[in-house]
């Protein structure tokens, strides 16, 4: 008999071999994790490497508070933390408190600590940062001590303390020790880094989490931001991706290519700008590539970089 | 260890050129005009340890460094760097091995050595003018007692004048590190005076070898 999944793939098969322009059926190969209300998790997310760690400077903290308002005015959920980004959660939390406390909020924070008896702790204090009773998704961060922390996280998620249990790896660290954890752990989600210019996630994470079920969240989208600031400096949008896929700025065309695959759950970009904020938040509402269309995307890219 | 060969400098600084630099200018402005205060007590510090006052130039060294710890990395830079908060353990070390440096009783230095503790102690006072220079906004300038660098920076100047040998060594262990750290992340916030920690450092150690070589001749002396 065939599954929901298998049917599923059947049916993102034929539309992208059909050269149609995607819907979200294909974006959507997995079953989406659903924010604390119930709602599809959105596709665009944020991070807050860098950008957030703002410390205890009250003007930029309402500055970053404004980011986070259109965030959630632009349909914004999952927010992307760690206790390696200094402040960040401390902003996060000071924003979220000054907001309202946004019901769309998806909390998504990590474990990072080489002590195994630590995961309670740095999550209670993380809880303490963000103003929060509980994160929606705990990752281990790089895989530092996972073999610790995941039964822990995992013991977590039974009790009702958390809702998902994720790992996360970037830079195209670690991927060989990754796909084995993957294989064999009931992970939620995995965090890794999938972009334009960086796709060897393509070869077998991608296909791996698609077919254990296993959610996808894509950082450095923008490669750290080096990605998108040459292509703001040095080239023009393609006429054909203005036409055909409405993009109207480098930030629609970047993340579309990352969300369109079917394996990948949400895209994390991270800013300090309210408008790169709308930017970015509108690449999740406009159609996606097909297969076709990636590959044009990806010799598109090499060819002006 | 190849997995944490894979990082680069940049992952170890989690926070932007802008943050940072508001950080120093809030911090000389909490206290205003402390900073102020501090760099006279840097020119007194200097004038003291010349004419051979070594226990209350030192005290006074050991107190800027305390401060230090505890204003700029505990209650500021901590907040944007989790190791902040274990450099101001480091600070408040270096404050008691300083006060320990000043109770020795030490040669007075040759020449060079005096020249090398000169030189450093006046880079000290004047770091702030390169900062001005490669741009830096007038508050976020980096002065003595208040920020790492020069505090740093007169303090190798002051242990030239006064130390040598494995004394010099153990109490320059901070400042040079400090230094170092310093300019790694002015290199990686792609700051224009990202040179000058490590010009410190560079001056440091030169400073250090010169003592040790005053130290031996005097031995032969002997």
């Amino acid at each position: 008999m065939t599954t929901r999944r298998q049917l599923l793939k059947l049916l993102a098969t034929a539309a992208a071999t059909s050269g149609l322009v995607a819907t979200d059926l294909l974006a959507a190969g997995n079953a989406r994790p659903r924010l604390a209300n119930g709602q599809p998790l959105p596709a665009i997310g944020m991070g807050t490497w860098i950008t957030f760690n703002v410390g205890n400077d009250r003007a930029l903290r309402l500055q970053r508070t404004e980011v986070l308002r259109a965030f959630f005015d632009q349909g914004g959920g999952m927010i992307d933390c760690s206790p390696m980004y200094g402040s960040a959660a401390s902003v996060t939390g000071f924003g979220l408190a000054q907001l309202g406390q946004p019901d769309a909020l998806f909390s998504a924070e990590k474990v990072w600590t080489w002590d195994g008896d630590d995961t309670r702790t740095q999550i209670e204090e993380q809880l303490d940062a963000w103003r929060q009773p509980a994160f929606d998704l705990v990752q281990v961060h790089n895989l530092l001590a996972w073999e610790d922390h995941l039964p822990r996280l995992f013991e977590m998620k039974a009790a009702g303390e958390l809702r998902y249990v994720g790992i996360t790896t970037s830079h195209g660290r670690r991927h060989d020790e990754l796909e084995r954890i993957l294989s064999r752990e009931p992970l939620d989600f995995v965090q890794l880094t999938y972009n334009l210019t960086h796709r060897e996630a393509e070869q077998r994470l991608l296909p791996l989490a698609q077919e254990r079920g296993i959610a996808v969240i894509a950082n450095r989208p923008y490669d750290g931001g080096r990605l998108i600031k040459s292509l703001k400096r040095s080239a023009e949008l393609p006429q054909w991706a203005v036409v055909e896929l409405n993009c109207q700025t480098w930030a629609d065309f970047l993340l579309r290519f990352i969300i369109s695959h079917p394996a990948v759950t949400c895209a994390i970009p991270a800013t300090t700008r309210v408008d790169h904020m709308r930017e970015n938040m509108a690449a999740g509402t406009g159609p996606l590539p097909d297969r076709a269309m990636r590959q044009r995307m990806v010799e598109h890219i090499a060819a002006v970089l | 260890m190849n997995d944490w060969l894979s990082y680069s400098l940049a992952n170890f600084i989690p926070f932007s050129q802008e943050v940072y630099f508001r950080l120093i200018a809030r911090v000389n402005q909490e206290f205003w005009p402390l900073p102020l205060a501090l760099l006279a007590l840097g020119g007194l510090i200097a004038w003291l340890i010349q004419r051979g006052y070594r226990g209350s130039s030192g005290a006074l060294l050991a107190i800027c460094w305390a401060w230090v710890g505890w204003d700029f990395l505990s209650r500021h830079y901590a907040s944007l760097n989790w190791a902040g908060s274990y450099l101001a353990w480091g600070f408040w070390l270096q404050a008691g091995l300083l006060m320990l440096t000043s109770l020795q009783a030490q040669r007075a230095p040759d020449r060079p050595g005096r020249l090398s503790g000169a030189a450093l102690m006046l880079l000290g006072l004047v770091y702030p003018v390169f900062g001005w220079l490669s741009g830096r906004s007038p508050g976020a300038l980096a002065l003595f007692g208040m920020h790492p660098d020069p505090t740093a920076a007169l303090t190798l100047g002051w242990l030239a004048l006064c130390s040598s040998g494995w004394r010099f060594w153990l109490a320059a262990i901070l400042p040079l590190t400090s230094c170092l750290l310093s300019g790694i992340t002015l290199t990686v916030l792609a700051s224009p005076d990202a040179p000058l920690p490590f010009i410190i450092v560079l001056a440091g150690l030169c400073a250090g070898y010169l003592t040790r070589q005053s130290a031996s001749t005097d031995g032969q002396r002997r």
